[in-house]
């Protein structure tokens, strides 16, 4: 209450200064006179009892100023005061004010971007109502998270009643035709128990969630919006509610819109929901995601034991359930586990460079107030205090910190978006990442944060004043004395070292990423255009179906400038994959069918030569196979035939009856992209199972890129209302899978970058300052006779000692931290000798040009000019 | 040169509950309080303006005082101050406080040894 009383005082104070300044004059004359008066009434002659009042008084001015000080207003007076000042001198040295302003302006801008993507990711808190008593549950088989499946959720429901409601969630996607837009645009949503937006507690924007019951077998077509696709397709219409959109061939009725800060953490990006609709998927189909949410009170260990208790039921009674166990786990952000290291990893080398941009401001700062040490020698005599003095310069600072700090923001929310828009959904952002509140409160901290980093030290060792030396050093006896020159050089080493660290991660990574990108995938990814295509004359028999592929493959094989073409159910890289189970002929069946499975693959008879997958024993498909066959991948072979030959045994998918045979073993192929490792995949050929949309490569000539019209021609000609979508070059997708990866790089070497430009200027500026300074000792060495080259390697080594010691120590801390990363690199150590030897010379050599200048100059100082400036 | 005419920190505090108590008699200009803390103390207190002037105007800024402009006795504009609820209420409570450190003080300085 005092306190708000002082600080309105202190306001009207300032707004008001002229009345209360004569008033306080009046004041001060009315208790003059009074005193006078009575000085007299005791009989003074008045002359004398003015006088005699003036000596109790004392000096006008000084009660002015004491009575003045009572109030904080004059405080806040002076530093304003002290920023118009700050403000001229930074004025008058706009270089300096430049470089300062923005080297502070990458350093906190940076670190506002990440900070940003830091609390996105993983601190704030999920978009759910109570997010705390949401639980993911989910099966585990051999120690892994195995996904659920329906008939065990559906027991879930009947049975576990520490639960105030449970959900089930599955990938989903679909073609949309937005109107007014020709292309139907392929989307993925999630299809969900009807439980779903109850259970997390998310209220649509628009509309309504689903209702009890709407996500059984048979019941109306219905669908909910996210924010982005409303936006994005329908114009964010609100009247969308209650209309019939098309998903793929079916009309469904918009019941509801997302809010924007909705999103579901399996599924980021997810465009859409729709009710599950329970199919016969049987229970040995482990493929959903299912979340909780606990009644109020029940522990995360008593949900357990329920689910615990659950699972051994159903081992009792299903043999398909045996081994299986149930894990309940609060609910995380999905993205958090993946994104953590690389986000981590970023926020430390951001915290790296705007340390050495600090340092490097301060180093700035020092040498600039070695130069101004008179200005504040004279203040100092004029009767200012130490700590006038700090908080003058201190002003200084902040007011350069802050114009950082603004531009610094300025070019967080462009680094921001970009690194957005690079990432897409691949680090799991959610999708409104923007700039908010708390990053602006973060960036103002930082601004304080860099103030006292960069300005303090300086401050308080610069005025630590000897006046009369001060004084005394004459003309440009701007000095910069031991002390100062040894803390400089302390700071160029740390400098030095930090910049290291982040070259050698740098490094690191961009050797990993190199390695990724030319990693041998198992097939040819140069010249290949991939396409989904999903024919509309799809529902006829599977015959015809089948019928349409071959035809299409057949006319774009004789295309001139294809070179093959083939298609597949699933091409790498795509996303799609399915897994079954099998039998081997004449070995029992393990039990559990996840035991022995592969990747199905179907593909059209020239798949393997158009992709350039070898086959390695056996043959590949001929068009139109009398019986039954199928070709594995090498790995398979190696799996569950190692030391025989595959070729002419007989498998059969699991609870089919038809022996099939082997006909080839082909190469393994990395079908998740370059990160992943090859998956055992069983090879059928198109036409002996049915499929109604497929993927299709075409491998193209040399120079051919163009291609696609004509290709999409064909496609036309055949069926007018197919839909085309996913075009891609194989190669693009090798290096959009490895984006994460990608942006981590390349994000790390723009900062190691800056980081070493950054402890490159700061070697280059102490030992210009230490030549300038010891010009004079330069010139009487050379007078003396010393060789020019004697007094260069003087110089030379000075700045050479103080980056060896910088690239040494930068070097052991790196063997320290470069762990952290390791998840993250591929085909190269944490500890790679290689990079831990090019590295820290590379930063050597640019440290030994940066201080070449400067050591040339004083080699080449005139003894007379040298000698004479004093 | 600073240090001198401007109360230490114990004085000052004092000093504020003594100019409270001298305005909870009767509404007076500066130079009234400083006498009055004169006669009263018996020329202990010898307050000067440097001390009574930031004094009054801290006390003001917290609401414990208000002044207004009157004419003097002798015909002159003078800032009268005079005590608010809250300075009241404010000195109630220093009293008490004082009274029962200085009892305590007094027990502790006037105690025998064998109290002790």
């Amino acid at each position: 209450m005092a306190r708000l009383t002082r600080l309105i005082g202190g306001l009207a104070a300032l707004f008001r200064r002229r009345r209360i300044e004569r008033e306080l004059d009046e004041e001060l004359r009315a208790y003059l006179d009074a005193c006078i008066a009575e000085r007299m009434r005791a009989g003074m002659s008045q002359a004398n009892a003015v006088r005699a009042a003036r000596v109790r008084m004392g000096s006008l001015e000084a009660v002015k100023d004491y009575t003045r000080d009572a109030g904080w207003e004059t405080t806040a007076e002076s530093v304003g005061l002290d920023t118009r000042y700050a403000l001229r001198t930074l004025l008058g040295s706009p270089r300096f004010a430049g470089v300062a302003i923005l080297m502070l302006a990458i350093g906190i801008g940076a670190n506002v971007a990440i900070f940003t993507l830091v609390d996105s990711v993983l601190m704030r808190a999920l978009p759910y109502r109570d997010p705390g008593r949401l639980v993911d549950i989910d099966d585990i088989y051999q120690g892994r998270p195995s996904g659920v499946g329906q008939e065990e959720f559906l027991d879930w429901v009947a049975q576990a009643d520490l639960f105030e409601g449970l959900a089930l969630t599955d990938f989903d996607a679909t073609l949309i035709r937005p109107p007014g837009q020709g292309d139907a645009e392929r989307i993925v949503g999630q299809r969900v128990s009807d439980g779903f937006f109850t259970v997390l507690g998310a209220r649509p924007l628009h509309g309504r969630a689903f209702l009890p019951g709407e996500d059984l077998p048979g019941r109306a077509n219905v669908v909910v919006l996210s924010h982005a696709l409303w936006r994005r397709a329908f114009g964010g219409d609100p009247k969308i509610v209650g209309a019939s959109i098309t998903l793929g061939d079916t009309p469904h009725e918009v019941v509801g819109v997302m809010p924007a800060s909705f999103f579901w953490v399996y599924s980021m990006g997810a465009a859409y929901w729709r009710p599950l609709g329970y199919g016969s998927s049987g229970r040995s189909q482990h493929q959903y995601a299912a979340v909780g949410r606990l009644k109020p009170g029940v522990s995360l260990e008593a949900a357990q034991t329920q689910m615990d208790v659950l699972a051994r039921r159903g081992e009792e009674r299903y043999p398909d359930a045996k081994g299986w166990s149930i894990r309940v786990k609060p609910l995380g952000h999905f993205a958090r586990a993946e994104a953590r290291t690389p986000v981590l990893a970023l926020a430390s080398a951001v915290g790296l460079v705007l340390l050495i941009a600090c340092a490097n401001v301060a180093t700035l700062m020092t040498v600039r107030m070695v130069s101004r040490s008179k200005e504040l020698a004279m203040r100092a005599a004029l009767g200012a205090t130490r700590g006038r003095l700090v908080r003058q310069l201190l002003v200084e600072s902040a007011l350069l910190a802050s114009m950082g700090g603004g531009l610094g923001v300025i070019l967080a929310v462009w680094m921001l978006g970009s690194v957005v828009a690079l990432l897409g959904a691949g680090l799991g952002l959610p999708p409104s990442v923007s700039l908010d509140g708390r990053a602006l409160g973060f960036s103002v901290a930082l601004t304080a944060l860099t103030t006292v980093l960069f300005g303090l030290v300086p401050a308080w060792r610069t005025t630590r004043l000897d006046l009369v030396r001060a004084f005394k050093s004459s003309g440009a006896g701007a000095t910069i004395d031991a002390t100062q020159q040894r803390f400089l050089k302390r700071v160029v080493v740390a400098e030095v070292a930090l910049a290291t660290v982040l070259l050698i991660a740098a490094a690191l990574l961009t050797t990993s990423l190199a390695q990724l990108l030319s990693r041998d995938l198992g097939f040819s990814r140069e010249q290949i255009l991939t396409f989904h295509l999903q024919p509309r004359a799809a529902g006829g028999a599977a015959q015809r179906r089948s019928g349409f592929f071959d035809e299409l493959i057949e006319r774009l094989n004789v295309l001139p400038g294809v070179e093959a073409a083939a298609a597949t159910g699933s091409l790498p890289m795509s996303g799609q994959y399915s897994g079954s189970g099998f039998e081997i002929e004449g070995r029992p069946s393990p039990a559990e069918w996840r035991r022995q499975s592969a990747q199905y693959c179907l593909v059209t008879p020239g798949y393997f030569e158009t992709m350039r997958i070898g086959v390695l024993r056996g043959r590949g498909f001929a068009r139109g196979e009398p019986t039954p066959v199928v070709a594995i991948s090498d790995g398979l072979a190696r799996l569950h035939w190692s030391g025989e030959d595959p070729v002419g045994r007989r498998i059969r998918g699991r609870g089919s009856d038809t022996w099939v045979t082997i006909v080839g073993v082909v190469s393994d192929t990395r079908y998740g992209g370059p990160t992943r490792e090859p998956n055992p995949t069983i090879y059928v050929p198109h036409g002996s199972a049915a499929i109604s949309s497929m993927f299709v490569a075409v491998r193209l000539e040399p120079g051919m890129d163009s291609l696609f019209p004509t290709i999409r021609g064909v496609i036309r000609e055949m069926d007018s209302s197919a839909v085309v979508t996913r075009v891609a070059m194989m190669d693009e997708l090798a290096v959009r899978s490895v984006a994460v990866q990608r942006l981590f790089a390349v994000l790390l070497a723009a900062f190691a970058a800056f980081a070493v430009a950054l402890a490159v200027t700061g070697i280059y500026g102490v030992i210009a300052s230490s030549v300038q300074q010891r010009k004079q000792e330069m010139g009487i060495r050379l007078a003396l006779g010393a060789e020019m080259a004697q007094v260069r390697n003087m110089v030379l080594w000075q700045g050479v000692r103080a980056s060896l010691l910088g690239v040494g120590i930068g070097i052991a801390l790196a063997l320290g931290l470069t762990r952290f990363i390791a998840s993250y690199l591929f085909g190269v150590t944490a500890r790679d000798p290689l990079v831990f030897t090019l590295t820290p010379l590379l930063v050597g050599a640019m440290a030994l040009v940066s201080v070449w200048l400067p050591a040339r100059r004083a080699s080449r100082v005139d003894p007379a000019v040298a000698l004479r400036a004093e | 040169m600073q240090a001198e005419g401007r109360p230490s920190g114990l004085v000052q505090g004092t000093l504020h509950m003594l100019i409270l108590k001298t305005l909870a008699l009767e509404p007076m200009h500066g130079y009234g309080i400083g006498v009055r803390l004169e006669q009263i103390s018996k020329g202990v207190f010898q307050v000067n303006a440097g001390s009574l002037f930031p004094a009054l105007r801290r006390l003001e800024r917290d609401g414990l005082i208000g002044g207004a402009w009157r004419v003097t006795e002798n015909n002159r504009r003078a800032r009268y101050y005079s005590l608010t609820p809250r300075g009241r209420a404010k000195l109630k409570r220093e009293t008490r406080d004082w009274e029962v450190q200085t009892s305590a003080i007094a027990r502790i300085l006037g105690a025998s040894p064998g109290e002790v």
